[in-house]
């Protein structure tokens, strides 16, 4: 079944207004990513959590569009 | 961003020490041999903050120093922050990298090392010390058959500005990247500003040169203007002190960043207030850093007339 999940590289977290997601896959000293977000996208990241999600189940919870979405940016990967 | 403060900072620096076996002309932060201070955080609390920083979802912690290795509990304090899934970075004068400590480095993940080198072998041994640049090429050479990440980092002078062709090919061929700071009128850099920093020259060379090596690693808001004072990276324009990062002392005193540790600019200690206390306090003080073009701690660094960043006026407009 297909999954997805959250790569270890990428971290986020909740703010009064929307999010932030942190992105080290190109890593380097003070080099990382970080983007402002939505509170979907973080809502989307939670539910997701630490384990790989049947994708069925995200796109049921929001939207087929936004998981394509997030997986073209990154934020999640496609899993086995 | 949103104009609410962040609940915590993106990114930190920590300088764990202000001891090194080290005593460079330049340093931010005035360490060197036997200076470390009495109330540096002792172990148990260092734990303490780190566990602080995890709660509070700091993603990334910059170590620095001082030398950080010559604290004998680094190893075990990067273990517990790479533990917790902290990026982690630490920046090391690259003399005290012995294969124990690099076996113990490579089993942790996140963590990159940056390790200084400030011109070739001539110009920065005058900097920092008879012999450190074999230690670093030393280094250098054993890290490379190593799963570390690793940067080197330049601190550019007027002195050595000339070598950064020959460091980017030294740093390339030992699998590294390169990474250059700009030099700060901060710590010992206060009384080396005049000797040090660049000639307008020199500034409009070095911003051609880092257009022709896009690889070339910045991250600071001196390189965000190419050489005709075009902006070349709009995510560089704006400075985070204290509004995405912050910097933590060795006695735990937080402040906008690692160039502005002035008292009228502390905002609570780690320790006896908590860092989110600290954190939250930090917002105040943002309406104290000058948000002139460039960096606010040169600004203030270099007692401006105008209060302005005079390397960047220079750029902007040839003053």
């Amino acid at each position: 079944m297909a999954a997805v999940a959250r790569p270890d590289y990428v971290k986020f977290r909740r703010e009064a207004d929307g999010g932030l997601v942190y992105d080290h896959e190109n890593y380097g000293y003070e080099d990382a990513s970080m983007y402002e977000v939505s509170d979907t996208v973080i809502d989307v990241l939670e539910f997701v959590d630490d384990q790989p999600r049947s994708r069925e189940a995200v796109e049921r919870e929001f939207s087929p569009a936004i998981v394509e979405t997030l997986i073209s940016r990154g934020v999640l990967a496609d899993v086995e | 961003m949103s104009s609410e403060p962040l609940s915590a900072p993106v990114t930190i620096t920590w300088e764990v020490t202000l001891g090194c076996n080290l005593h460079c002309d330049h340093c931010l932060s005035g360490s060197g041999p036997g200076h470390q201070l009495p109330n540096e955080l002792t172990t148990e609390q260092a734990h303490q903050f780190i566990a602080e920083l995890d709660e509070m979802d700091v993603f990334q912690v910059n170590i620095g120093g001082g030398e950080p290795f010559v604290r004998p509990d680094m190893l075990e304090l990067l273990e517990e922050l790479t533990d917790r899934n902290i990026s982690t970075c630490v920046s090391t004068n690259g003399t005290q990298l012995d294969e124990e400590t690099l076996d113990r480095v490579e089993a942790m993940d996140p963590l990159f090392l940056q390790v200084s080198m400030d011109g070739l072998q001539a110009e920065n041994d005058a900097i920092r010390g008879e012999g450190v640049y074999e230690q670093v090429v030393d280094a250098l050479e054993r890290l490379e058959d190593r799963d570390i990440g690793t940067t080197v980092n330049t601190v550019v002078t007027r002195q050595n500005v000339d070598d950064l062709p020959e460091i980017y090919e030294l740093a390339e061929a030992h699998g590294a990247g390169l990474r250059l700071n700009r030099f700060r009128p901060s710590g010992r850099g206060e009384d080396t500003w005049d000797e040090f920093r660049l000639t307008e020259e020199q500034i409009r060379w070095l911003h051609g040169w880092i257009e022709d090596h896009p690889d070339v690693r910045t991250g600071d808001s001196f390189f965000y203007l190419n050489a005709l004072g075009e902006v070349r990276n709009n995510t560089l324009k704006q400075c985070g002190a204290g509004s995405m990062t912050c910097l933590v002392d060795p006695a735990g005193d937080v402040f906008p960043c690692a160039f502005t540790q002035w008292d009228h600019l502390a905002s609570g200690n780690v320790v006896e207030d908590g860092f989110q206390t600290a954190w939250d306090e930090i917002a105040n003080l943002r309406n104290q850093i000058d948000d002139h073009e460039g960096c606010p701690a040169v600004a203030m660094g270099s007692s401006d007339p105008d209060g302005e960043d005079p390397q960047l006026r220079a750029i902007l407009s040839g003053d």
